[in-house]
Formats: C-alpha cells, structure tokens, sequence
C-alpha cells in the first residue's frame, strides 16, 4: 500500500505500462498507435527551457541530447501505454486531472478583487474569529501537589493569607520553570501555554488581589490579576490582510462548488448498488449519499 | 523562604544536587519583582513596549513536513484538504477531514511548513502573466486575453481540444495543461503567512526514492518568500534521485536569487543503510567537498514522525533501555527487507558518531545536525497527540480497522496500521515568529525534536556554569551568558575542565508528567571506535540508582481500558547542572538531551477505546514520550 506513496507515481505508472506493453505485444497484433514523432525545433525549445527552469543554465549539447533521447523515448512509452488504456481508472491520473481542474476554476473565479462593502460585511457577518482577545497581566504562585501531598490544602490556604497580606512573592510556593510574571499576555496565549480552564478562570479572577486556586497542568495556582484589558471589535484597517484572504477562501470554495453543482445538473446518476447491504467503513461519506441524483 | 518547596534534580557524577528551593537569592527576587519580559524564561509574556530579545524566550512550535491533497500521493490516498485547509488546521481553526469527521488540534501551531511533492511546472500562469516569449502565438495570445477576462475554463477546454488535435502552439507542447501548481501553492503562503503570529514557510519534498525505494527524501524549506520562490522551479526527482544534485541545485538556487535553502531529511529507518552511507550516492569515497556540502545544507534531520523514530536501535545502542520505541526497522519503503550492516547507516545517534571520525580524516564533520520531529501526513492534518491522532494518509484516518490495514505489504514484509507513530513536533528557539527568526534558529540548530507533547526543554553547555545558574530563575540568562545553547560547539578546554551542562524541562501543559532528563554522550575513543554512554541527570521523586547505575522505572499509571492516566507520578518540571565526568579533552564528542515521560496512552489505547475494539496482543497501548534535543559539540583545539 504505501508502495504508492512512493511519490513520483508516473515512473512506477511508466515500468508498470512498460511490462503491460511488452505483454501486450506477446499477445495481441499491432495497434493504431501514431507512430510518427517529430523532434522540431520548437520541441527542442521546450525541453532546453524545462532543463533551464530547474538547473538555472541552459543544457550543454550533450545534455540537450540526452534530454530529446528520454524526450523520444517517454513519447514512445507514453503512446503506447495510452493505447492500452492505462491512463483509465488510476487513481493518481485521476487526482492529477482533477487538482488542475481546481486550480483553473480557482483562479478563474478569484480575479476581481473584493470591494470594502464586501469585506466589512464579511467580517461583521464573522466578527467572533477577528475579535483581538482579552490581554491580562499577572502575578502566579505555584503548588505542584506531589510535593504537598497531604498538606497541599493547608500549605495553600497559609500562602493565600501570605500574600494577600503583602509577603513577597518570591518567597511563596514551589520554585517553578514557568514565569513568575506576565505581562499583557492575550489569553488565547495564556490558554496555549497553562490550558483552556486556566486562562478560563483568569478571564473571571477579580483585579488587584490574590486569589485561588487556580488549577492548571502544572499544579495549584495563586494567581493575581494586575490588570485586564477587554477584547474588542477590530476595524477592517485593523485585520484587512486576514477578512480578504478568508473572503477569497470562502469564494474559491463556493466557486469550486457552484461549478460542481453546474456540471452535475447535466449528468444523470444512478445509484444502482443495494447500499444497505455493502461493507461500508465507518465514517463513510458514501453512507450519505444514497440517492439518485438527476 | 523556609517554606519555598525545592524540586531536587538529582545529580549523577561528580555533581552537587542544585536546588531551587531553599535557594531564591537575592537576585532571584529582583529579577521576579522588577520583571522584565527579556528576564522572564521560557515562557515570556509579551511585553507592551517590547525590546530587542537578547537570546529567544520562547519556544515555537511547529511541524516543517505536512502533505496535502495536492501531493499526488496523497490526493490518491483520498485527500482532499489541499494547502489552505492544511494551514487553516494548524493554525487552530476547525477544518473537515477528508472522510467529512470535523478535525481541530488542542492548541494552534506557531509555524508550518507545507511540502508537498515537488512537482512539474507548467505555463498556464505565465499565458495569463503575459510571458512575451509566449505572446508571439497568435493562439497563445487569444488564451491569455480570456484567462486575464476570467475564462480560465473555457481556455482549459480548448487546450484539451487542441491537445488532442495535436494542435497546441509549440510553445506549450508540455503536457495536456501546463501550468504552474507551485505559483499557485507560494501564493497561498504568503497569504497565511503573518509574521509575529504564525509563520507559513515556503517548501517542498524531494522525494528520491533511490535504487527502489531507499528512503532519501528531503523537506526544502525557504527563508524568503514568493518573490524568489517563483523566479525557479522546485527539484524533482525526474530531474535527478541523488543527493548531491540536489545540494547544487540548493547553491545555484542561493547564487541566482540572493535568497537562502535548507533542506531536512528523514526517515533513514526506511533508506535501507543509504541515508548516512560512508560513501557517496555513485559509491565514490567521502571527499572534504562532500561533507561541506552535507553539513551547509543539512544542518538539520527530522528524527521522529509517523513512520517510525529514528534516533537509535536496540542493535546500536543495546545499553539504551529505552532505544526500542516505536521502531519501523523491517524494510526500506517499497518494502524490500533489510539486509545485515544497513541498519549502521540509518540512525541519528550512530551517524553523529560516524560525523566525528569521518572529520578526523575529511577536515569536515558531515553529520553535524540538529534534531526535529514532524508528522509527515498525507492527510494535511498536522496531528502529533495520541488522543487525537488522524494518520499516516486519508485511508488510515480514524475507524475502527485502520489498526489493522497494511501499510507497507510485499511477500517478505508487513507494516500495519498500529505501527504508526502519532509523532511528532519541532519546537524552536527564536526570537521571533517570522521566517527568518525561525528559519535562522534551524540553521543554528536552536531546535529540538519531541514525539508530539509540547516540553519546553532547554540545553546549554560551557566551561563556567556553577549551581546558583541551573536554578530556573537564572537558567536561561547565564545559560546564553556562559555557554551555547543546544545546536551550538564548544572547545578550548581550560587546563583540567570538563564540560559543563545545564539543562531543564517543563512538562506539556496538556501532558504527562516528566520521568527523567538525560544526557547522551557519544565520542570516538582513542582507538578509533564509536562509543556512547547515556547519564540520568534529573528524575522525579527520591529513586536511587542501583548496583548496576541503572534507575529505577517510575512506574505506570496508565488504564488501557479506559485510555486514561494520571500525573500523580514524575514531575512537571526537571532541571539539573552536570559535569562530564569522563571527559577527555583529546576526543571530539557530542552531548544531547533527552527528556522522558511518565507512561501515557499510546494513540491505539484511544483507538480501542473510541470504537469499543480489541486489538492483537501485540499491539503496544503504552507509550513513553519524549523529547531530543540537538547536540553540543566538543572539538579539541
């Protein structure tokens, strides 16, 4: 199986053609395979500027010659591995056609750049993803519970009164790796680094005061908040780089589909095979499907 | 003071246990109370004013190896995510697996690099460009007029027509639809690039497979962006499957452009003993010019991922207890089993050792590189955490089977769908998220390499360090200030010094706690022979060495039936100053660290447990992460 992954599919395709070829001429009388190939100049062209587009120089003539002997003899293997019809019903091939299919409806849909009506409306319609998040800075003490074990509770409980009554900091809790202080740190960062329920409970601590706990992966915190600033609403100044290229997606997947949805209107589908009793894997998209589209 | 808790690195060797605890200096104070974000450690809030960072406070995370749908390979495997689904997922936003299931990681990536297979190039991009060269065709000329008036189709369907007539213009006579899918891809980069928030790295694999499939594949990641991506088409392996190409191509790509490459490469477990071969790819001696070439454009190997961990082998290391991990040691990629003596030349531990003998005789060390891990999917699901694993390609995402669907299978040899590794993350040392702090910082080699949980592990090494700067107060600061961090070499060694080394790590916020930190030392002796010792220099709790050196486990926690664990052994965090205490400064030798969790569910555990299965007895539920960091080197003066 991941003997296809072996990427460069094509020369596995081209020996697998090649064999297929050789047999096929064991058996079966020749084909109308056009057999006439014309190296012109204008081929010639072409393969001295592929060679010039990958090694930044142009071919040396026994380079060049080199390149038009593979040139002929690809040619010559790819005809008549066409002619068998190898290029039918193979995966790769298929994915191959189908992902320059997207990119030409793609980039056919994507010209007209989006007027600011468009992107103000698409990032009020979105307004959650481009909020800039709370930021908060704080002080944090910390209780890893193994070392506390049994008097974890008691230990904290001292601390707490500690600090609320103005011992240092520094003095207080476990000696830790993690930063003693933090200074305006957005809380999708807060949450990145301690946990989402971490950064949820300091969205809610009270300015000014020692407070806890506060648990987070690392342990039991004392945490004070020394002051918060609210998320907000960006400008479409503010985050335009981000709603244009989120629009664009948006379009190129509508457009992707509305092109689909085009083509499908004028194929007839028939979905002949008894569904309910196929070996369908879990999680089939096929498992959804079973109608017959007109 | 009295009741600061200490967390006790305990020492091997010559040294005295440091500790934290009772030991919050007067400095320590100052520092904590008159914060400044360029004092704080390794996770530094960012401060509103901010100033030059004099060395990088934090670690970014990120995965340099994702293939999308628009790898051939992986489109065939039922991709469909292509690049902007791919970058849209690591950057925490919730996508659509291919099989429809919604996918979103724990917590966003910091950076990715996208690499698909290098691929063809073609022409459509620049008849809508304009090319003159093309315009002189009167047809080309009329497609390019429809493609600017956003007839891309129409122009496509002519072209097929015309392909088929045998009438395309001459120019165009490459294949059926020329066009550029690596402008395309480059162009979706820049969009999600944004530097300080997320980087989206321009890149590519080339994928050789050599000699039937010898695993010789390399990521090629860029520092710059479209502008000099676009001015040369990618490598492929049509163009050439050996190496050394490659490393002219890299140069010649630097000397046109102006710009800078790197390439990473992995998977030697799968190369059949041909990715660190003592000879070159033709089968020529190593030269000086060889391993220049290697070491300019290598400085980095991807050391874990998916197919299997790369660092050692039991064979290599039989002293290692913990060198059998997640191996994938049967065959090279096409299956083609291995033979005796392969094994020698596919292993990071072993080929660092080759590196400082091959010098002593070619001037140059080869194999001087850092280590990464990354996923290598196919599925454009950067996924590394066992909870939340989604496979190799599309056709091993999620379901109850896929543990057992063969993913390498010849007559000699099968590779099942446990065998995956849900593996693994680079984490980088930069001073900033951009591409070219962090591109710089792989070029360093200021990275390391974990198999999925996010440690933040430090490494340092120099002559001076004393026990006040391994407390994790001062650890970073006098870290930079005395010595190298991880990537970097030392020599010189004062009369009667050993190296000195300290080192920390903080547990995954999300993850197990920490076993133990360990150093791997690996030399050459006088005799010419590779050597390796592994020191515990930190572990958890009060366990004691035993007669024979070795330390005892630290236990499981772990329920399989229910996928479950808990922290209440290890530590969450490590830290620990060590001195080499069989140093001799005649031998070259490098030093890494290693960093071990507690045992936690591997990826099959959820699986089971997810889809109410059993799997075979021999599937492994158990796993032990950990973390490599890249090596300081010694080199005697």
């Amino acid at each position: 199986m991941l003997r296809k992954l072996i990427t460069e599919p094509l020369v596995h395709f081209l020996l697998l053609g090649l064999g297929l070829f050789l047999l096929y001429q064991l058996v079966a009388p020749a084909s109308a395979v056009d057999r006439k190939i014309v190296v012109s100049d204008a081929t010639v062209a072409m393969l001295a500027q592929r060679y010039e587009s990958v090694w930044m120089r142009p071919p040396t003539p026994d380079e060049l010659r080199a390149l038009i002997d593979t040139h002929i003899r690809e040619e010559i293997l790819y005809r008549e591995g066409v002619a068998l019809g190898l290029d039918r019903n193979d995966p790769v091939i298929q994915r191959r056609v189908l992902q320059k299919l997207d990119v030409l409806t793609e980039e056919s849909s994507s010209l007209s750049a989006p007027t600011d009506a468009e992107l103000d409306a698409y990032l009020q319609a979105n307004a959650e993803r481009y909020a800039l998040p709370p930021t908060l800075s704080f002080e944090q003490v910390l209780f890893d519970p193994i070392r506390h074990g049994a008097k974890l509770e008691a230990d904290f409980n001292a601390a707490l009164t500690q600090l609320n009554a103005g011992t240092d900091p520094a003095t207080v809790g476990d000696s830790t790796l993690l930063p003693a202080r933090a200074v305006s740190m957005p809380l999708d960062q807060v949450a990145r680094d301690y946990g989402d329920d971490f950064a949820a409970a300091l969205e809610n601590l009270p300015v000014g005061s020692w407070q806890g706990p506060v648990r987070s992966g690392f342990g039991v915190h004392i945490v004070r908040i020394e002051s918060k600033s609210a998320g907000e609403a960006p400008t479409l100044a503010a985050v335009r780089a981000a709603v244009e290229r989120d629009w664009e997606n948006a379009r190129r997947i509508e457009g992707r589909e509305a092109y689909y949805q085009g083509l499908l209107k004028d194929y007839e589908i028939r979905i002949e095979a008894d569904l309910s009793a196929a070996a369908l894997p879990q999680n089939s998209a096929v498992a959804n499907t079973s109608q017959v589209r007109q | 003071m009295a009741n600061k808790q200490q967390f006790c690195p305990l020492l091997f060797g010559v040294m005295a246990c440091f500790l934290a605890a009772c030991s919050k200096t007067p400095e320590a104070e100052k520092t904590s109370s008159n914060d400044t974000a360029a004092q704080a450690p390794s996770l530094a809030a960012e401060s509103a004013t901010p100033a030059p960072k004099a060395y990088p406070e934090r670690v970014f995370w990120g995965d340099q190896h994702v293939h999308t749908g628009w790898s051939v390979d992986a489109g065939a495997f039922g991709a469909t995510l292509g690049p902007e689904e791919a970058l849209r997922f690591a950057r925490g936003e919730e996508v659509q697996s291919s099989h429809g299931v919604p996918a979103k990681l724990s917590r966003p990536l910091d950076w990715v690099a996208i690499t698909d297979h290098s691929d063809a190039a073609g022409t459509i991009f620049e008849i809508r460009d304009g090319n003159p060269a093309l315009m002189a065709d009167p047809q080309i000329k009329t497609w390019h007029e429809m493609l600017v008036a956003g007839k891309g189709l129409e122009v496509a369907s002519e072209m097929i027509v015309a392909q088929s007539n045998n009438r395309i213009p001459a120019p165009l006579k490459d294949p059926v639809l020329a066009m550029s899918i690596w402008q395309k891809n480059t162009a979706i980069m820049e969009k999600y690039n944004e530097p300080g928030k997320f980087t989206a790295f321009i890149g590519y694999e080339w994928t050789s497979n050599a000699g039937g499939g010898n695993n010789l594949h390399r990521n090629v990641i860029y520092r710059d962006g479209k502008d000099l991506a676009d001015q040369v088409v990618p490598m492929t392996t049509f163009d050439s499957e050996n190496p050394e190409d490659l490393w002219k191509w890299l140069a010649d790509w630097e000397a046109k452009t102006g710009g800078s490459l790197l390439a990473i490469p992995h998977n030697g477990n799968l190369s059949n003993g041909t990715m660190f071969a003592l000879q070159t790819f033709s089968g020529e001696p190593l030269t000086p010019a060889w391993a220049e070439a290697r070491a300019r454009w290598e400085p980095v190997y991807e050391v874990t991922q998916i197919k299997g961990d790369g660092e050692t082998h039991p064979s290599l290391s039989p002293n290692d207890e913990f060198a059998n991990f997640e191996r994938w040691d049967a065959a090279n990629l096409a299956g083609v089993p291995k033979q005796a003596g392969m094994l020698e030349q596919e292993y990071a531990r072993r080929a660092l050792q080759d590196g400082l003998k091959l010098e002593k005789t070619l001037g140059v060390n080869p194999f001087k590189f850092g280590m990464v891990g990354s996923t290598d999917t196919h599925t454009g699901l950067t996924t590394a955490d066992e909870d939340n694993f989604f496979g190799k390609h599309s056709a091993v995402e999620p379901s109850a089977e896929r543990w057992e669907h063969p993913v390498i299978q010849t007559p000699q040899v099968n590779v099942t769908g446990w065998q995956m590794s849900a593996s693994g993350y680079a984490g980088v040392w930069a001073v900033d998220n951009t591409r070219e702090a962090l591109w710089d910082a792989l070029k360093r080699k200021e990275v390391y390499a974990t198999t999925g949980p996010r440690m933040t592990v430090r490494f340092f090494g120099g002559w001076e360090y004393s026990d006040a700067d391994a407390e994790p107060q001062n650890l970073v600061a006098a870290g930079y200030a005395k010595g190298v961090p991880m990537g970097g070499d030392i020599s010189a060694a004062p009369a009667g010094a050993a190296p000195v080394f300290v080192t920390s790590a903080l547990k995954d916020a999300l993850g197990g706690n920490l076993d133990r930190i360990q150093i791997v030392k690996g030399w050459v002796d006088a005799a010419g022979n590779l050597q390796e010792k592994i020191y515990d220099v930190a572990w958890s709790g009060d366990r004691k060495p035993g007669a024979d050196g070795n330390l005892p486990a630290v236990g499981n926690t772990v329920d399989v039936a229910n996928a479950t664990w808990t922290n209440s052994i290890g530590e969450s965090q490590l830290a620990a100053i060590w001195k080499d205490p069989d140093f001799d400064p005649a031998l070259p030798a490098f030093y890494y660290a290693r960093v071990i969790e507690i045992p936690t569910p591997r990826w099959t555990a959820y699986d089971q447990k997810r889809f109410g299965i059993k799997m075979a007895d021999n599937v492994p539920m158990i796993i032990t992460e950990r973390a490599y960091t890249s090596p300081i080197w010694y080199t005697p003066k």
